[in-house]
């Protein structure tokens, strides 16, 4: 032990007394220090602190890859040095004194980057648990890198003893940093070679983030370190071996059995992980295979609906049992007539789940259940109203690759993380959804329907079992400890958030904001704009009915692609906080255009113009703009774009140039108490745009322009 | 003792380096003497447990080869190539190495430092970084790591090489004093290193022994085969320029040390005493005119 500590402070010698080697971790600590300095509160600390250190780390690594090669090339294997080979110290000593007094040095690295995430994580507030979770992810992830590295520096240095080995050692930098990415990972799709890519950094690109923390990940993370650990071991062993080769040594048979089982280890750790990736790519197969799935093509983009018809209500029980198995029970209410005719009902229900057992109005009914498809047999009973039990159950993990990046996680429920988008059905859907679609050529999978119910519907989901709270787009009506009640109705499908989100909320303001706790500082400046807006509207609004009130912004989340859901506006893309409370705002004021008709004439129908126009007084009033100003287009554009638009085909007269200076000269001749009394008459006719279901729709409530005239000149001329 | 049975060597990508060498050391100075290329260096680093041989065996006091990690508690050695650690003193230098060696007591190491340090005149520079260090100053730090640790066995590889002339007495002198009871393995073509302090020599060429024993044996190969003669410039362009030992200009022309079984012809070279180096290069000749030991 003696000899070893001898060897492990001379090599720490070595590197701690060169003034360079010194040097660059406290560049690194100032770099660092900027770049994290410079992150606005609109931006998510994680993330850009993430962004920042993929690359960063992969400079540093071509650091290691040098020291790794010269703390061999030092002596070891150098004919002028040869007279420290006949000294009686192991290789085992040499090699593992030199690698561990390395990675001591490179842990300087691992210490600025953790200490400075940590400090700068804490001064924002964020709780420590969280601070600690995410410095220990990136001190984890940079030493890990580290450890690898500097073992496979040092082997090539073993390997090959001429100075050739540098050259070679910039390749293997350079080769499994970013090469390997671009060619083997990405173009090649071998996924599985992940865990040998020199910064993991890189190869998680959208992965972990925040709000889900690393479950997104599964275990993967993990296993993936513990065959990099086993990994790092074997090229130790290898190099040692390689060593004792050469120079004579009377434990040859021990050398030989410590490098085999190495290997053993090595091998046997990347089970485990192999088998994830097998998992993964298994059910994709499954899925490409499927000869139910349907083709995206032009024509159905999103994959075909069939069999629809009107649920009535859900309610829906949800139990996390162990092992993130997800045990459900859907109760689904059809009105008689729904389903004269048919002699089964078709229901839409995601593969990941095993239907247990299936109930028409209480008695046991026969069913299948193929890829998403769930047919029940219908008794012959004639059109009467119905009760559908499901019961089911599965662990959920919905995993498809992408060309770059780690891919996307459709749905998952996995440690202290859930995420169950609605349209991946995990509820019965009415009638046969495409969920999923094939690309063309049987390339890949992608999401495919997005309509879920018919109809206005009302749900009740009670949620039991989970350690954390969940969130979703209808309102809360109860929260016991491990237990919720969501209750409310449902245009869209129903989401289902659980993680490590941070609740925003102000006193006497119905909106919350539910967010990542690294987007809590953005999330804070969308709440105060949102409740400035809020009370500037609701101060003049005589019937003001918030159509949402919450807002759940997660981080950029690549494949949550919608915005409302229901009472919800959910958003995954980094935007600012102004724009993002006023779309929120907006939605909460006037509800969704979603199902406006591009080629409806302005003359017919004018709500998308006098929704432009409360904002127009908004801006005139809240933010002092001129109407002047408000006519030159120096406001929000988005919010006021209808007034400005020159489409000849659906405004030939350019009413809404009309409406917008009606209203502006009015608001200069100090008619704004008129104005607002002609906007609250509109606002209380409604002016959403939205297909809420057959029977009342957007095309029913429309607004002519004749009205306008005719609300106008009764109120102007009071 | 160090005992060699039928040693061979065969590099990987090389000829026979060492073929069948079979040596009996005995305690003392024993010189290592061959031309370059002969193979001292190769039998050199496979008792140094730095290679292994390709065939054959040998020990050093009683301990075979393959017992190698014993062998280096025993044995100092200084090979032909000694570069150190730029960045330490010498003082560091030799700290680091009495550890590695074995030597725990930090009071006992420094002792022995100091007192090396004096022996091969470094102690005035054992502060300083071995970057300020001169080659001479470099090789006379190489011996004195050897040394450390008052190894049984010392293998010293060319160990003069880079060594003025006092340096070099003085380290043949110490290498001799070190010696008592000791074996000390010295390599070398300079026949002066070993001539004033060897007991035994062993003479290498090719890679086979061509002698092993006593000075005075290596002496009597050139007995009878030494000349001197007194030679024009126009006799001396035509003497057989491999056969000159030396040559040394008198005021009646050239005089000249002639290796050869007969004398020149027509001359009038008188037969004298052989020196070491006459009976060493005349073994040498008599090899290679055998061709007796050529590279297979």
């Amino acid at each position: 032990m003696s000899k070893w500590w001898r060897q492990f402070v001379f090599e720490l010698a070595m590197l701690f007394r060169n003034p360079w080697l010194l040097a660059l971790p406290v560049f690194f600590a100032l770099f660092n220090g900027l770049a994290l300095g410079r992150v606005s509160p609109e931006q998510n600390l994680f993330q850009e602190a993430y962004n920042m250190h993929a690359l960063i780390q992969t400079m540093t690594l071509g650091l290691v890859v040098f020291l790794g090669i010269l703390s061999v090339r030092r002596d070891i294997r150098r004919p002028s040095y040869e007279w420290s080979s006949a000294l009686p110290v192991s290789y085992g000593t040499k090699v593992s004194a030199k690698y561990l007094a390395g990675v001591l040095y490179c842990s300087l690295f691992t210490l600025v980057a953790a200490g400075l995430y940590a400090w700068f994580s804490g001064s924002q507030g964020v709780l420590p648990e969280i601070t600690r979770e995410y410095t220990v992810f990136f001190a984890m992830t940079y030493e890990v890198s580290y450890l690898v590295t500097f073992a496979l520096a040092m082997l090539l240095a073993i390997a090959i003893p001429n100075r050739v080995v540098y050259l070679i050692g910039f390749c293997a930098w350079m080769f499994g940093t970013f090469f390997m990415d671009i060619f083997l990972i990405d173009k090649a799709g071998l996924n599985l070679l992940r865990t040998f890519h020199l910064n993991r950094l890189l190869t998680m690109e959208g992965a972990p983030h925040d709000a889900w923390g690393f479950d997104v990940l599964g275990n993967e993370l993990f296993y993936s370190r513990m065959f990099v650990f086993s990994f790092t071991l074997l090229l130790l062993a290898v190099g040692v071996t390689v060593l004792d080769r050469i120079r004579p040594t009377k434990h040859k048979l021990a050398v030989w059995t410590a490098g085999g089982l190495a290997l053993l280890l090595a091998v046997g750790a990347f089970v485990p992980y192999g088998l994830i990736w097998k998992e993964r790519y298994d059910g994709y197969r499954a899925k490409l295979a499927d000869p139910g799935l349907e083709m995206m093509g032009e024509d159905s983009p999103e994959g075909k609906k069939t069999d629809m018809f009107v649920i009535e209500d859900y309610d829906i029980t949800l139990k996390k049992r162990k092992g993130d198995f997800l045990d459900l029970r859907a109760v689904l209410n059809i009105p008689a007539g729904e389903l004269s005719g048919r002699n089964e009902i078709h229901l839409t229900l995601n593969r990941s789940f095993q239907v247990k057992e299936a109930k028409i109005n209480g008695d046991p009914a026969s069913f299948t259940h193929n890829g998403e498809r769930l047919a029940i047999q219908l008794p012959k009973a004639g059109d009467v109203a119905l009760k559908v039990e499901v019961a089911y159950g599965g662990t959920l993990f919905d995993y498809a690759p992408g060309f770059q990046g780690q891919g996307s996680v459709y749905a998952f429920s996995k440690g202290m993380s859930l995420f169950l988008p609605g349209y991946i059905a995990w509820y019965p859907l009415p009638g046969y959804q495409s969920i999923y679609v094939k690309t063309q050529h049987d390339s890949g999978i992608e999401l495919g329907s997005r309509l879920l119910v018919q109809g206005n519907t009302s749900l009740k989901l009670k949620a039991e079992g989970f350690a954390y709270p969940l969130y979703t787009s209808i309102p809360e009506t109860k929260r016991q400890e491990g237990t919720q009640i969501f209750e409310g109705q449902i245009r869209d499908g129903l989401s289902l958030f659980g993680g490590t989100f941070t609740e925003l909320t102000k006193p006497g303001f119905p909106g919350k904001v539910m967010t990542s706790p690294y987007d809590q500082r953005f999330g804070n400046l969308v709440l105060q704009r949102w409740q400035d807006m809020y009370g500037y509207f609701a101060g003049w609004v005589d019937h003001f009915n918030p159509r949402l009130t919450q807002l759940l912004y997660l981080p950029n989340y690549s494949y949550i692609t919608y915005s409302v859901e229901n009472q919800a506006y959910i958003m995954s893309n980094n935007s600012y906080p102004e724009y993002l409370a006023k779309i929120v705002m907006n939605e909460m004021l006037l509800g969704s255009r979603r199902d406006e008709d591009p080629n409806l004439q302005v003359e017919e129908d004018i709500r998308l113009q006098l929704r432009a126009l409360m904002w127009y007084v908004y801006f005139y009033e809240e933010e002092g703009y001129s109407t002047q100003d408000l006519t030159l287009g120096q406001a929000d554009s988005n919010l006021l774009y209808e007034l400005y638009s020159n489409e000849k085909e659906r405004d030939p007269n350019r009413l809404n140039l009309r409406m917008m200076n009606q209203v502006g000269k009015a608001l200069d001749e100090g008619k704004l108490e008129q104005v607002k009394r002609v906007l609250n008459i509109f606002y209380d006719r409604g002016l959403e745009i939205r297909n809420s279901d057959g029977k009342d729709s957007s095309e029913d409530r429309k607004i002519p322009y004749s009205e306008w005239e005719q609300v106008w000149k009764r109120v102007m001329g009071q | 003792m160090i005992e060699i049975k039928h040693l061979s060597k065969k590099y990987r990508r090389g000829g026979l380096a060492l073929n069948d060498v079979t040596l009996t050391l005995h305690e003392g100075m024993v010189g290592l003497l061959g031309p370059n290329g002969a193979g001292k260096s190769s039998l050199m680093r496979i008792l140094a447990t730095l290679v292994e041989p390709t065939s054959g065996e040998a020990s050093i006091n009683g301990i075979p080869l393959r017992k190698a990690e014993d062998i280096r508690k025993i044995i100092g050695y200084l090979p032909q190539q000694f570069q150190v650690y730029p960045q330490l003193t010498g003082s560091e230098y030799l700290d680091y190495v009495g550890a590695m060696k074995g030597m725990n007591d930090p009071k006992q190491r420094k002792r022995e430092i100091g007192r090396l340090l004096e022996e091969v005149n470094l102690q005035d520079k054992a502060g300083k970084r071995v970057k300020t260090y001169s080659g001479g100053m470099k090789r006379r730090l190489g011996i004195a790591q050897a040394l450390l640790g008052s190894p049984q066995v010392l293998i010293v590889d060319e160990p003069t090489a880079g060594l003025d002339p006092e340096e070099r007495v003085r380290f043949r002198n110490l290498l001799t004093r070190f010696s008592l009871g000791r074996i000390v393995l010295l390599s070398t073509h300079i026949v002066a290193d070993i001539e004033s302090n060897c007991r035994q020599i062993a003479v290498l060429d090719r890679g086979r022994v061509r002698m092993s024993g006593e000075l005075t044996e290596l002496q009597e190969f050139g007995r009878g085969k030494v000349w001197e003669e007194v030679v024009s410039e126009e006799q001396f362009a035509r003497l057989d320029p491999m056969s000159i030992v030396s040559t040394r200009r008198t005021e009646n022309g050239l005089r000249c040390r002639i290796i050869g079984e007969t004398p020149p012809a027509g001359s009038g070279a008188v037969q004298v005493r052989p020196s070491l180096e006459d009976g060493y290069l005349a073994l040498l000749r008599s090899g290679r005119k055998e061709g007796a030991y050529s590279y297979e």
